[in-house]
């Protein structure tokens, strides 16, 4: 079976062809359909770098990327946009959910640029946002919501476009134990009830061994990379559902 | 993404933004507004203009002195033009004074003119009641006078000046007869309803002199005017040894004279106003880029979930057409109701063209695209990554 993901030699230089920083210097890495993996590492060590890479956002400077078996280094701008569109949603450690728009137009948001006519959008932006437990909230707005409903509206934005891999740089970065907590019970969850693959980037071991696999990266390389020995495999705190006084 | 959803996105992102949208719409709204004002007014200015020079009779000529080295014309020279040049009907020479008229007690100040029988054919003015001066009245100095329509108002009201005896300098006259009301204007040329018409013999002994002001000739019908005005010209040439004592012009060259004068006119305004629309433009370049600074984080999240370059060019054009089509709409409305205001306190007439108006659409259309385009590429090509990352 091909796997969903698979890197082989890829590096990343940052800088002028003469002063190029490596930030990548030839990751070897395969991610199959389903998995929840973990990438750790040092501050600096690339692992952001390789986030991009994977999330579409970014091309390797050499190496081979396929996503599903297919090349995606050599496409262009727009293919790589509408890969991002398909295949990927990000959660991001800062949210990044437009402070304008309520939750519902924010999760809306993958969904416009694949033409969805608005009364589909509606209904799968809704359906997203009961699944990450903010059914509640469709016309809230992020300065509404407490800081873990805003990375629940984040999460529901990146599953509502029923993508085959959802990407989270430091996730559960920003929030208290707890909060962080209820956001991992959300991945573990989406990852087990959806089979949607889920690579998350973390410092906490923790968090580490709340999923199955971890990567261990330093100076641009993989140095570790394995399953979780059986038995360590921590499920996250039960999620309790959102306080109904929470930010309001 | 279709343009629709371009649209509905544009219109979220300035109705985040009120105040700024509504102030970088003023600059297009003022630009357009002036375009029609002005060049309403301008095209209401040089049709009126056409129309009185018009009135002055079709197929009409007019001889004057020039106003430098220019020599003074006489009764006799009328005479000369109507016998000697072929294809001229009347040649008849005006002497215009202004002058108080008086009528039991009540006075007036009006333009005397004195003429001889033939005006009402030469400048296609009837008489309305009683008649016109006679060759006789000319011929024996007789005090008679004809009104203009409204020297008659003027003077009489209601009542009826037929036979009454007014008071030119001093001087009784015996009221004839009332010219029908010509209507046009006063603005340009003299208004030809506000005058007192008598027989330009009368007219010299009453000023002491034996010049007159100007002559207004009548060409037959199916002769060639430039001919009549080259042949009239080529008569004082001679007689005054001087090309230029005189200066003899035809109506075509009034009205092509005119023309060119209120054509440049209104382009002058046309493109002072254009200016400030060129103004408006760079307003909304400017806001633009503002914008698209502050929404780089915004334009990031866009790129991550999805939207390829030209969904954030869209966006971002739309936003600056939307601003100067609709500024566009109003302005051309607030133009519209502002020539009708300029035109009702200034009492100037003013036209609004539809082609001026496409004109000023299509080209606030144009500023909008053209000072849009840049801020947008600018968003169009930001990096995914650095945006996310920008605060
Ligand atoms: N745009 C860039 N230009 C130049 N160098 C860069 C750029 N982005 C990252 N780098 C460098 O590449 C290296 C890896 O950066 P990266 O952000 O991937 O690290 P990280 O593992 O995510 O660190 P952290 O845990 O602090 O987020 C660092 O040395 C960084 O300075
Ligand atoms: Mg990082």
């Amino acid at each position: 079976m091909k796997p969903l993901l698979e890197l082989t030699g890829v590096s990343k230089f940052y800088g002028e062809a003469g002063l190029a920083v490596p930030a990548l210097r030839g990751v070897d890495l395969r991610v199959g359909a389903g998995e929840l993996l973990s990438i750790m590492g040092p501050s600096g060590s690339g692992k952001s770098t390789l986030m991009n890479i994977i999330g579409c956002l970014d091309r390797p400077t050499t190496g081979t990327y396929l996503i599903e078996g297919r090349d995606v280094s050599t496409l262009s701008g727009d293919e790589l946009a509408a890969i991002r569109n398909r295949k990927v949603g990000f959660v991001f450690q800062t949210f990044n959910l437009l402070n304008r728009s309520t939750a519902q137009e924010n999760v809306e948001l993958p969904l416009i640029y694949r033409g969805l006519s608005l009364g589909q959008r509606r209904r799968q932006a809704r359906e997203a946002l009961e699944v990450v437990g903010m059914g509640h909230r469709l016309t809230h707005r992020p300065a509404q919501l407490s800081g873990g409903e805003q990375q629940r509206v984040a999460i529901a934005r990146a599953i509502a476009g029923d993508p085959s891999l959802i990407l989270a740089d430091e996730p559960t970065g920003n929030l208290d134990t707890r909060t962080g907590e209820e956001i991992m019970a959300i991945f573990q969850r989406v990852n087990a009830e959806l089979g949607v693959t889920v690579v998350q980037v973390t410092h906490d071991p923790h968090r580490g061994r709340q999923t199955r696999r971890i990567v261990l990266i330093r100076d641009g390389r993989i140095v570790e990379d394995g399953p979780l020995p059986d038995g360590e495999f921590l499920a996250a705190a039960p999620e309790p559902a959102p306080a109904g006084g929470g930010a309001q | 993404m279709n343009l629709f959803e371009s649209f509905r996105l544009a219109f979220n992102g300035l109705r985040a933004n009120k105040m700024r949208s509504f102030l970088t719409m003023l600059g297009v709204i003022i630009g357009v507004g002036a375009v029609i004002a002005l060049v309403s007014v301008g095209t209401g200015a040089s049709q009126e203009v056409t129309t009185q020079v018009e009135a002055l009779g079709s197929n009409l000529v007019i001889v004057m002195p020039a106003s430098a080295r220019g020599r003074d014309l006489r009764v006799e020279d009328a005479a000369t033009i109507e016998e000697r040049v072929a294809g001229v009907a009347h040649a008849v020479p005006t002497l215009r004074e202004s002058a108080t008229v008086i009528w039991t007690g009540r006075s007036i100040d009006t333009d005397v003119v004195g003429t001889t029988e033939f005006l009402p054919e030469v400048q296609s003015h009837p008489v309305a009641q009683g008649r016109f001066l006679s060759g006789q009245d000319v011929l024996y100095r007789r005090f008679v006078a004809v009104l203009g329509a409204t020297a008659r108002n003027n003077l009489f009201g209601l009542r009826d000046p037929m036979g009454q005896e007014i008071y030119i300098s001093g001087y009784p006259f015996t009221v004839i007869g009332v010219m029908a009301e010509k209507g046009e204007g006063g603005l340009f040329t003299p208004d030809p309803d506000d005058r007192v018409l008598i027989p330009v013999t009368t007219a010299q002994r009453l000023l002491g002199t034996n010049k007159i002001g100007s002559i207004y000739v009548s060409v037959n019908q199916g002769a060639n005017a430039d001919l009549v005005t080259n042949h009239i010209q080529r008569i004082f040439e001679v007689r005054f040894g001087d090309a230029d004592a005189v200066q003899v012009f035809s109506q075509q060259q009034i009205l092509a004279a005119v023309g060119s004068v209120t054509g440049i006119l209104t382009m002058l305004l046309g493109a002072i106003a254009g200016i400030s629309l060129l103004v408006g433009g760079i307003g909304i370049m400017n806001i633009m880029l503002v914008s698209v600074t502050e929404r780089t984080r915004e334009i990031g999240v866009r790129k991550a979930v999805g939207a390829r370059s030209r969904d954030i060019l869209a966006q971002f054009l739309v936003e600056s057409v939307i601003i100067s089509l609709v500024g566009g709409a109003i302005g051309i409305a607030l133009g519209m109701l502002g020539s009708a205001a300029i035109s009702r306190l200034g009492n100037v007439p003013s036209v609004v063209s539809l082609s001026w108006v496409a004109i000023a659409f299509g080209f606030a259309a144009a500023v909008g695209v053209f000072f849009g385009i840049y801020p947008a590429m600018q968003a169009s090509r930001l990096d995914p990554i650095q945006a996310l990352r920008h605060d």
